[in-house]
């Protein structure tokens, strides 16, 4: 009898992306007359992709899951997430599988397990799925990047610059992008730059771009981005000022900006590294990236930034601040500044153009996607402060392939957070 | 002046500028010379014609500001994001004998909107721009407006206070400086330096005089491709109409006013009267801004096209509509140079019987006077 | 890998950089002697500890002081404009040095200057839309004896600004110069005027012309006129005895926006687009060819 198993969050036509965090599934017999329950063990059957199972919400799940299914068609519930380590490279290649007790498949599920990776070894049909959406988005300067690219100007800076706001604002903006990117081709997900290591991989024609001696950057011919188009000039324009093989010209790798926080761990001094190695990274290069009102005319940003997140992801991983009401999770904004509280919704995405907000809000609303309803359509700060869900036990549907799920030591297996606690 | 143009080299143009603003009264003279569309702009780089101009504007602080020269000095407080040419407002105010009511709120949010744009300004050129003794900066030359107006900028005292006391600082010591001066001045003034004119005339549209332009065979096309006369679009309907172009470099201008255009098709739609008005855009840049562009320049700032609100670029040269409307714009080699923000109210024969330039006009404001306009034409048939 | 193991061994990882950590910089190049190196180095430290605002503000001043210092090497004078590109990004906090830190670039973007210098400085200023920078460099394109920075870069640099008027001294650049770098440039910039429309026409089609040039028109041509660049690129598409790189570029441009062309629907367009995905002797224009294939 073939048991189904469905998985919240499809997409139209029926696919399932998950991350690292666990969601809640369920299983039914199809058809199911049968008098008491049948026993299926749920298992992975992917070739790459990985998925592992619990009964309860946990960080401790397993490549397989004992499942009594009621006879009678009853769903039963049962926790599933990507198995950390073992992210999917297209869709399909994790599957959920459930077999009875001879052995036999009596149900299957394909999803993906999509993670945001390190571009330096990001497989190539990864690679050029990104870039096509990428060139898509852009579709030679008429297409809807036009909208990232107005959002980040002088005129705009205030709203996301040089206070605590920089990095819940970035990590909203990245996954403006990364949904728009989604809406082209669902199986995308924006890699990183991980700009403290050598990354060779990145600067060459069928990725990123190879500067030329006048720093134009040059694809190999009809890779998606070899139309790129903004404003000012065709193409892009970005000279490398740092060896190929090293990393970029910072001062804090990954361990030294971690460090940031203090002994304390405190955001309050984590954020610096808006100033190195974010504004070092980005000057880098000689080029627009070089400046904030033109630094997206280049889509390298979107993964320099992607690695800034990924940064704090992981501060927050390793030192338990994914709960925005913990003090040292984050910090009052200095100088006072609306969009950098807590509480405040962001700009753009709240369309508020009465000063001192900028005056128009290009792109509209944060886009909502299938998979999940956050952080909501006018996202605060506060909505971006858990993307896996350790404390809230909802996502905003994206993970890095070195930041895991982990509940927080104030939070027990299957239970959420303990009042009083961080 | 006349037989300076385009081509005129910048340091002639600053030196003729500089002898007559030496001459008695001469303020007129330059206030000639401020229109986007005047010969001496034609063809120049933007930041040569912003300069120019601001080096014009900053003459008025040794001439007198003329009446017909404060609309210039108000917008350029208002929506400008150039800090030499907001600079050279604030001297230009400094001129004035009379200032509007609003004054203190534009030289605040002028304040706000540069704040992270300030630079040196010079407005002598044969001086380098350097930070030398006597160099000022934009904010300074704002302060130094709310200074001078003394207690006609009580108003703006908290603000003031709030801004020095704000920690970190976002001004320089300089800057600083000249705030705590503001502060004095305005404390310890005991009347007013510069009597107030009367209230705030900034939105009530003025007629544009008939002029012999035609517009009504002009080929227009709309961001869907779609290709028409202006006859066959405006007339019949009670229509607003602005100006815009994609590469506006100054987000208070046409990135402002097309969203504004949005909330006011919103606005329209809740008060039952968007069937009954067009709202339309036509941009400066005709050659650049084909339908794809002008459809996702609208769309994203919200506008919802329909048969009666369109974005729309002319199939020819753009001439037409500026001589007709007489709006103000000027353009270098390949795009425009500066403009002024307009819109215009027009009636059913697609005639102008209202103008708005270089104001920030609201949405309800326009509405109303979309609303009258309709009533106006319901009582005589037009 | 459980994820407490994981943690277990990010956390000894830490520790052990933690150790290792030299509170004196790693980077190259900056001698203990040199001087003005002392600020640099202290600032490079600086920026292992969170900073207070007092402590920025002195960061701050000494390297804009640093910058205006002439008697110190280009190497130490870089290394402070490198850290204050990167402060240039904090907006408000920076924001009461902006006015003195392009005054300190505008002494630096002159005649006489180290050149690598000037023209760092330069490209700031450019970014900033500086109308005195943006003399120097038309003046140095139409006087090449004058320039202060190559053709190529002059122009990449009033690029910066879509109303610097650049495109004219570009078409001039583009038919004067043998200069490839420097054609290619001057065509990077001519796709701000719809002007350049038939220029990129003709070069497109032409297949005497250097690939770069082709491809850089196709995208300006895509960009001002993209009927006319779809129907030539159809032609090229299809032309066998075009280069296969030329074929490549022009079929990836049309992948991106293919929604926006009739092309998607045209049975016969179709077809070769088939037939080029399914040929792996072709190699990018097989890949531009099946990029494409899902949009039909």
């Amino acid at each position: 009898m073939p048991v189904q198993i469905d998985i919240p969050g499809a997409d139209t036509q029926g696919r399932v992306f998950l991350t690292w965090t666990p969601v809640q599934a369920t299983a039914r017999l199809v058809g199911g007359t049968a008098a008491g329950p049948v026993n299926v063990t749920l298992s992975n059957a992917g070739t790459v992709g990985g998925v592992v199972f619990d009964a309860v919400r946990t960080d401790q799940g397993a490549s397989t899951l004992q499942l009594a299914v009621p006879g009678d068609g009853t769903p039963v519930k049962f926790w599933i997430a990507g198995e950390f380590q073992k992210p999917s490279s297209a869709y399909g290649d994790a599957v959920v599988q459930a077999t009875d007790s001879t052995g036999t498949a009596v149900g299957t599920k394909p999803v993906m397990v999509r993670i945001r990776k390190n571009a330096q070894t990001l497989p190539a049909p990864e690679r050029d799925r990104f870039l096509a959406a990428l060139g898509t988005l852009n579709a030679q300067g008429q297409g809807a990047y036009r909208d990232f690219r107005d959002m980040h100007v002088a005129a705009t800076s205030a709203e996301m610059h040089g206070n605590v706001g920089f990095l819940p604002w970035h990590r909203t903006y990245v996954l403006d992008l990364e949904r728009a990117l989604q809406a082209i081709d669902a199986t995308v997900a924006v890699p990183y730059w991980r700009f403290d290591q050598g990354a060779p991989n990145i600067f060459t024609q069928d990725f990123m771009g190879e500067a030329d001696a006048n720093d134009r950057v040059v694809f190999r011919p009809g890779h998606a981005l070899e139309h790129w188009v903004t404003d000012g000039q065709l193409g892009i324009t970005r000279g490398l000022r740092f060896g190929l093989n090293d990393p970029a010209n910072i001062n804090n790798d990954e361990a030294a900006t971690l460090a940031l926080g203090g002994s304390g761990n405190q955001y309050s001094g984590f954020h610096q590294m808006e100033i190195d190695p974010h504004g070092s990274a980005h000057t880098s290069f000689d080029g627009p990236i070089n400046f904030v009102p033109t630094a997206v005319r280049d889509p390298l940003f979107f993964m320099l930034h992607a690695n800034v997140d990924r940064l704090w992801a992981k501060w927050q991983w390793a030192f338990h601040r994914a709960n925005p009401t913990d003090q040292a999770a984050y910090a009052r904004p200095s100088p006072p500044r609306i969009g950098h509280n807590l509480g405040d919704t962001m700009w753009p995405w709240n369309l508020v153009t009465t000063p001192p907000r900028p005056r128009t809000a290009p792109g509209g609303h944060f886009p909502s996607t299938v998979v999940t309803p956050l952080p909501g359509a006018t996202p605060k700060v506060q909505d971006l402060f858990d993307p896996l869900g350790v404390i809230a036990a909802t996502t905003l549907a994206f993970a890095y392939d070195d930041v895991p799920f982990e509940l927080p030591p104030t939070v027990v297996a299957g239970g959420s957070v303990v009042a009083g606690d961080p | 002046m006349s037989s300076f143009d385009g081509v005129t080299p910048l340091a002639d143009m600053f030196a003729a500028v500089d002898r007559l603003r030496a001459l008695p009264g001469s303020g007129n003279d330059l206030a000639n010379l401020l229109p986007e569309q005047s010969a001496i702009y034609a063809g120049r780089p933007s930041g040569d014609a912003e300069r120019l101009r601001g080096y014009v504007l900053a003459s008025f602080e040794q001439t007198g500001l003329p009446e017909t020269a404060m609309a210039f000095v108000v917008e350029e407080l208002e929506s400008g994001n150039s800090p030499y040419v907001v600079a050279a407002a604030a001297k230009a105010a400094r001129g004035a004998n009379a200032v509007p009511e609003h004054i203190v709120s534009l030289l605040l949010d002028a304040i706000e909107r540069i704040s992270q744009s300030d630079d040196f300004v010079r407005f002598k050129h044969a001086e380098p721009l350097e930070n030398g003794a006597g160099a000022t900066t934009a904010l300074m030359e704002l302060f130094r407006t709310l200074a001078w107006l003394g207690v006609r900028a009580s108003t703006a005292l908290p603000s003031l206070e709030a801004m020095l006391q704000r920690r970190p600082s976002a001004f320089s010591d300089a800057v600083r400086a000249d705030i705590e001066n503001a502060i004095t001045a305005i404390s310890r003034a005991d009347r007013p330096k510069a009597p107030s004119c009367c209230a705030d005339k900034s939105f009530s549209g003025a007629l544009i005089p008939p002029n012999r332009a035609d517009v009504d065979d002009v080929e227009l096309q709309d961001q869907d491709g779609k290709v028409f006369c202006f006859r066959d679009f405006f007339p019949g309907r009670i229509s607003v109409l602005t100006f815009f172009y994609t590469r506006c470099m100054n987000p208070n201008k046409c990135s402002l006013t097309i969203t504004k255009l949005a909330r006011l098709q919103q606005l329209a739609r809740d008060a039952g009267l968007h069937d009954q008005i067009n709202i339309a855009a036509i941009t400066y840049d005709p050659a650049f801004d084909l339908p794809k562009r002008l459809y996702q320049y609208g769309a994203n700032r919200g506008l919802s096209f329909d048969d009666r609100t369109r974005l729309m670029r002319s199939t020819g040269p753009f001439d037409p509509f500026r001589h007709r409307f007489e709006l103000g714009v000027g353009y270098g080699s390949a795009t425009v140079n500066q403009h002024r923000l307009d819109a215009l109210v027009l009636d059913r024969r697609g005639w102008p019987i209202a103008s708005y330039p270089r104001i920030q006009w609201r949405e309800e404001d326009l509405l109303g006077a979309l609303r009258s306009s309709l009533d106006a034409a319901a009582g005589t048939g037009r | 890998m459980d994820v407490k193991d994981y943690r277990k061994s990010y956390e000894d990882q830490l520790a052990a950089a933690a150790a290792q950590r030299n509170e004196t910089a790693a980077r190259p190049g900056l001698s203990g002697a040199e001087a003005g190196g002392s600020v640099i180095r202290s600032f490079r430290n600086a920026l292992r500890t969170p900073m207070t605002h007092d402590e920025f503000n002195d960061n701050v001043r000494q390297l804009i002081a640093t910058l205006q210092n002439s008697a110190l090497t280009t190497q130490i004078r870089l290394a402070a404009l490198q850290a204050l590109k990167a402060l240039a990004f904090l907006g408000d906090k920076f924001a009461p040095f902006r006015a003195e830190y392009l005054a300190a670039l505008r002494q630096i973007a002159r005649p006489g200057v180290d050149p690598e210098l000037c023209e760092k400085a330069l490209e700031v200023l450019a970014a900033e839309k500086d109308p005195d920078a943006q003399d120097l460099l038309r003046r140095g394109l139409r006087d090449p004896k004058s320039a202060l920075v190559s053709a190529a870069k002059a122009l990449q640099f009033l690029s910066y600004d879509d109303h610097s008027n650049v495109a004219d001294l570009a078409f001039s650049i583009f038919n004067q110069l043998p200069d490839l770098g420097a054609k290619e440039a001057a065509l990077r910039v001519l796709g701000t005027n719809p002007k350049s429309q038939d220029l990129f026409a003709n070069l497109l089609k032409d297949k005497n012309q250097p690939l770069s040039l082709r491809t850089l028109s196709a995208t300006g041509l895509h960009l001002l006129n993209p009927q006319k660049f779809a129907d030539i690129a159809q032609q090229i598409v299809g032309d066998h005895s075009d280069s296969e790189d030329i074929r490549a570029s022009s079929l990836g441009a049309l992948a991106n926006t293919l929604t926006d062309h009739a092309l998607q629907t045209n049975s016969n367009f179709q077809n070769l687009v088939r037939q080029l995905g399914a040929d792996n002797s072709l190699q990018n224009l097989s890949a531009a060819a099946r990029r494409m294939l899902p949009k039909l």
